[in-house]
This record gives structure tokens, C-alpha cells and sequence, in this order.
């Protein structure tokens, strides 16, 4: 055997090792093993990360920042995405590191990484919490939130309840509605329903609503009917100040029942 | 050319086993364009069904409605309608407890009949009545005309409707009683002969029945005609009811001037008794009709 033939077949054989070695890369290539080896669930082409029965914890400044539970979490191969499915629960923290902000329910969601935006469906449940009690819920077949900006918004058929506080419980339902945290501001758009204990029943609705959780203030700029007992009314523009007990109204009309008096009967 | 041929195989060989992997095109939540629901006024403004109904309708230009102690302060052309009578001011206090609205600013008071004006008003729902002060004006109106009227009279000749002035009045628009107070003046005009007579009447209490349209006056009454006729008395009545108007002053004595009254108008003189008011003139009644 010449020199150059034992070149020629260390070559050949080496590239059957190099081909072999590469074949692992190709999809759904099985390496032929005399041993039986466990098999494992493959990644689909654009996963780059799954994990299952995920607990993850979120820190800020070495403190707890949020818990997220979720059957599986799945990482894009662009690690600009995370898919989280199988019963989602987010618990923003508050800043003692202990007490729920807010606990959010989803079936599945998505978390737009390089926009640090999460977008839910399936059926939303937010339940916001006022130190560390239930506040208000949001429900919603759709929902978003922006982290960088601190906005949720939720679309098609939103109902949020405000649960009893000291002076006021209230149900809001609307097409659209977005909440800025910061802001602690609220709008309802495509039209929207709402009612409230004054402590006296009352309803709203109208195209637009503004709600200023601060202040307590529900303004209404492009009309409202306001129904209070008997009373009924439309007006152009609608301030209602809940704290103050005042309905503000311009360029309205209504009627109430002058024989109101089972209204005012304790 | 053998280096060359393995060169080639090891260069090769990696790239035919498989290329740089596709990466599927990232899912996309999309959201769905909701259409704005127009919420359209509701068909709450209007008129009342009728004298069953029991709502108040109103309208304003600005509210500002309080609910602890359930009050509606309502400016800038403020109505309230409430079976036929409507209640107009620039600015309205309402009192859902007590059912009172009140105005310190000038007030209009409309029902089928009448007319009321004045500086200041306060209406009294549970009472059905309302009280007008300074410088009213109640402007009445007659009834629809009946066309059976069984004779032609004065009333279809009255100029305008008939004008009381005083300084506050109470009116019950249920039963449609007005009681002016304070410089009671009722006023009308009456067209005679292509002439218009106006009549002045003044006493010390009046009360206006606008069911029998007519105006009982007592206490030092005195009636004046621009052409100077005159009727004074203790007490009076003036019938504005179509077809049978009358003005009667009781105990009443006075002076015509002839050519303003037709004969067949002319105050009888007759002995009569002086509490009844009758056709007669000298001591006894006067009346114009």
C-alpha cells in the first residue's frame, strides 16, 4: 500500500465522520446509535428555547420584581420573542418585594422582547390589587401590556369591576379600554356602559369615558346618559366627581318621576 | 490534484449536509379593529303624555346635580315641563326631596291658559303650585273659542289677552287659581265700534280662576277706561269666559261716557239691593258686558 493510497482513505473516511457529524444538524435526523438512548420531544424550527412548568422570578435592583408561572415558555431562535402557554399567571410585585401588584391570567400570551410589550388572549383576568387586596378586575378575550410605558390595553367586549371601596363599587364595560399605571388614568372607547353605587345605583354610557382613579373623576366629552332612581338625562359633556357626590353636565335634557318619594324612603 | 480533491470534500462536505437553517416569520397577535359603537341621545327629551304623566321633563345649558343632598342647580335656559305647565329661568335650583325648584333669577311660568312673569320665582311640585315675585305679569289667555258661543261678546273683541299686574301672585296650576298681592292691577282692552276701549281695574285682593275664567275683586275696586269712563266699588267681577264676558262692580258708582257704549251695553239703572252684583249703576252695580 502506497502512501498516497493511505491518504486517500484516511480522506474518504474522514469525510464520512465529518458528514455524519453534520447530519445531526439536518431536521428530524436520528444518528444511528447502537445504544438505546432516551428520546427527546425535538424543537420546532424557530424555537431556540422551551421550558415546561415554569416558576420564573424578575428582579429589579436585587429585590423581587414579579413571578411568572407558566405551563411552558417558549424562546424564539431571534430571542426577540417568548411564547407563554398552558395557563399563564404574571404577579407584578410590589416594590417590598412581597405583596401582588396585580395578578394577571391568561391561556397564552406573547412577550415582544425588544418592544417589552406582552400580548394575551384567550380570555384575560386582571385582577389588580390595593395593597395587596383585590381592587378591580379586567376581563378581556384580548389584552396588552406595555411595559415601557406602563399601559394596559384590552380590546373587544372589556368589563372591568371596581370591587367595594370606601364610597363607590362600579362595573365599566366597553369595546376598548386602556389603563396607564403612572397615570392612573382609564379610558373607555367604542362605546361604553357603566355603573356605579353612589351609593345609589347609577348608570352611564356613552361613546367615550375618562377615568381619573386619582382624583375619582369620570369625565365624558362626546355625550353621556346618566340614569340616578328616576332621573335621566343626555348631555353634550358629563363630569361625574364620585368623591364629591357632583354630576356636571352641559347642554343636557331628561326627566325624573316627581313622584319619586319610595327613592328617597329609607 | 489529490490535495486539491480533499481540500475540495472537506469544504464541501459540511455545506452539503445542510445550509443555514429558514426561520419561520415570528407570529403576529393582530387586534381587531373594533368599530365605535355610536350610543345614540336617548328620545328623552320631549312633551308630556298627558296630564297622567308623572315625569318632570327638563333641559338646561349647564347642571350641576349634587347628590348628597340630591339638589340640581341648572343655568343658562332652563325648562321644566311639567304636565302642561312649563317653568322657565336662567338659573333653577331643584330640590328632589322636597320637589321645590326655585329661581332668584327671572322666571316664566306657561300653562294652556297662561302666562306668568315676574323678577324671582319658587315652584312647589308636591303642592302644584308656584309663587312669582316682582313685577308679575299674568298674562291670560282665553280658552279655545266654542263655537257655540250663543252670542257674540266681548271677549272675541278683546284686543289682547288680558294682562294682571301685581307684585307677587300664588297660582295653583292644578286648579288653575292665581292670587295676586300687592298693586293689583288687571288690564284689558276691548274693541267696540272699530274703537279700542282699554280698562284699567285695581283693588285691594284678586283672584283669578282660570277654570271659570274669571277674576273676583275685592276691596276698594276701581275700574278706569282710557276714555275716561270709570267704575269704582267694594267688590267686582270680570267674566272672561267667551260669550258671556262681563265686568261687574258691586256697590259701584261711576260715569260713562255714552258714545263709547253701545245701547244695548249701556248699565241699567235699577234699584237694587248692594250686596248683589246685578246690571245696575248709580249706588248699586255697574256692568260692562
Amino acid at each position: 500500500m502506497s502512501v498516497s493510497r493511505l491518504l486517500l482513505s484516511l480522506a474518504l473516511a474522514g469525510s464520512v465522520l465529518a458528514g455524519w457529524w453534520g447530519l445531526r444538524y439536518v431536521k428530524n435526523f436520528r444518528a444511528p446509535s447502537p445504544f438505546s438512548q432516551p428520546t427527546r420531544p425535538l424543537l420546532p424550527a424557530d424555537v431556540g428555547l422551551r421550558l415546561s412548568d415554569v416558576r420564573l422570578v424578575g428582579r429589579t435592583d436585587g429585590r423581587r420584581a414579579w413571578i411568572l408561572t407558566a405551563a411552558r415558555i417558549e424562546g424564539a431562535r431571534s430571542r426577540t420573542r417568548l411564547t407563554l402557554s398552558g395557563g399563564l399567571t404574571a404577579t407584578p410585585l410590589e416594590t417590598d418585594g412581597k405583596t401582588p401588584q396585580a395578578v394577571i391570567q391568561a391561556p397564552r400570551a406573547v412577550y415582544e422582547t425588544q418592544q417589552k410589550k406582552i400580548s394575551a388572549e384567550g380570555g384575560v383576568l386582571v385582577t389588580a390589587n390595593e395593597k395587596g387586596r383585590p381592587k378591580a378586575t379586567v376581563r378581556a378575550p384580548r389584552a396588552g401590556y406595555d411595559l415601557k410605558n406602563r399601559v394596559l390595553n384590552a380590546v373587544g367586549g372589556v368589563s372591568v369591576t371596581l370591587l367595594e371601596t370606601q364610597k363607590s363599587r362600579a362595573t365599566l364595560k366597553s369595546q376598548v379600554l386602556s389603563y396607564a399605571l403612572s397615570a392612573r388614568t382609564l379610558v373607555a372607547s367604542g362605546g361604553f356602559t357603566a355603573a356605579l353605587l353612589d351609593p345609589k345605583p347609577v348608570t352611564l354610557s356613552g361613546p367615550l369615558a375618562r377615568w381619573d382613579d386619582a382624583t375619582q373623576v369620570l369625565v365624558c366629552p362626546d355625550g353621556a346618559t346618566l340614569t340616578r332612581g328616576t332621573l335621566t338625562g343626555y348631555s353634550a359633556t358629563l363630569k361625574a366627581d364620585l368623591k364629591k357626590g357632583v354630576y356636571s353636565s352641559t347642554n343636557g335634557f331628561g326627566d325624573f318621576d316627581i313622584d319619586e318619594l319610595k327613592e328617597f324612603t329609607p | 490534484m489529490k490535495k486539491r480533491l480533499l481540500l475540495c470534500l472537506f469544504t464541501l462536505a459540511p455545506l452539503a449536509m445542510g445550509g443555514p437553517r429558514p426561520t419561520a416569520a415570528p407570529p403576529t397577535v393582530k387586534s381587531k379593529q373594533v368599530a365605535p359603537k355610536v350610543v345614540a341621545p336617548p328620545k328623552v327629551q320631549g312633551h308630556p303624555t298627558g296630564n297622567d304623566d308623572p315625569k318632570v321633563y327638563y333641559s338646561y345649558g349647564a347642571l350641576d346635580y349634587t347628590t348628597v343632598d340630591e339638589r340640581l342647580l341648572l343655568t343658562k335656559s332652563v325648562i321644566f315641563e311639567y304636565k302642561d305647565t312649563i317653568f322657565k329661568s336662567d338659573k333653577v335650583l331643584y330640590d328632589r326631596k322636597e320637589k321645590i325648584a326655585s329661581s332668584p333669577s327671572p322666571v316664566q311660568l306657561d300653562d294652556a291658559q297662561n302666562t306668568i312673569t315676574g323678577e324671582r320665582g319658587t315652584a312647589f311640585y308636591k303642592l302644584k303650585t308656584a309663587k312669582i315675585e316682582g313685577n308679575v305679569k299674568i298674562i291670560a289667555r282665553p280658552k279655545p273659542g266654542n263655537p257655540q258661543s250663543p252670542r257674540k261678546g266681548l271677549r272675541k273683541d278683546f284686543d289682547s289677552p288680558v294682562e294682571i299686574l301685581c307684585n307677587s301672585v300664588n297660582y295653583n296650576w292644578k286648579n288653575k287659581i292665581a292670587i295676586p298681592e300687592g298693586n293689583i292691577r288687571i288690564s284689558f282692552s276691548i274693541k267696540k265700534n272699530k274703537k279700542t276701549q282699554k280698562w284699567n281695574v285695581t283693588s285691594d285682593t284678586m283672584q283669578y280662576d282660570g277654570n271659570t275664567e274669571t277674576v273676583q275683586l275685592k276691596g276698594n275696586v276701581k275700574a278706569r277706561a282710557d276714555n275716561g269712563d270709570k267704575l269704582s266699588g267694594d267688590s267686582g267681577t270680570v267674566i272672561l269666559k267667551e260669550g258671556i264676558e262681563e265686568l261687574k262692580i258691586g256697590q259701584a258708582s261711576g260715569n260713562f261716557d255714552s258714545d263709547q257704549i253701545d245701547e244695548d251695553e249701556k248699565p241699567e239703572k235699577k234699584e237694587t239691593p248692594p250686596p248683589t252684583e246685578k246690571k245696575t249703576g248709580g249706588t248699586g252695580s255697574d256692568s260692562v258686558e
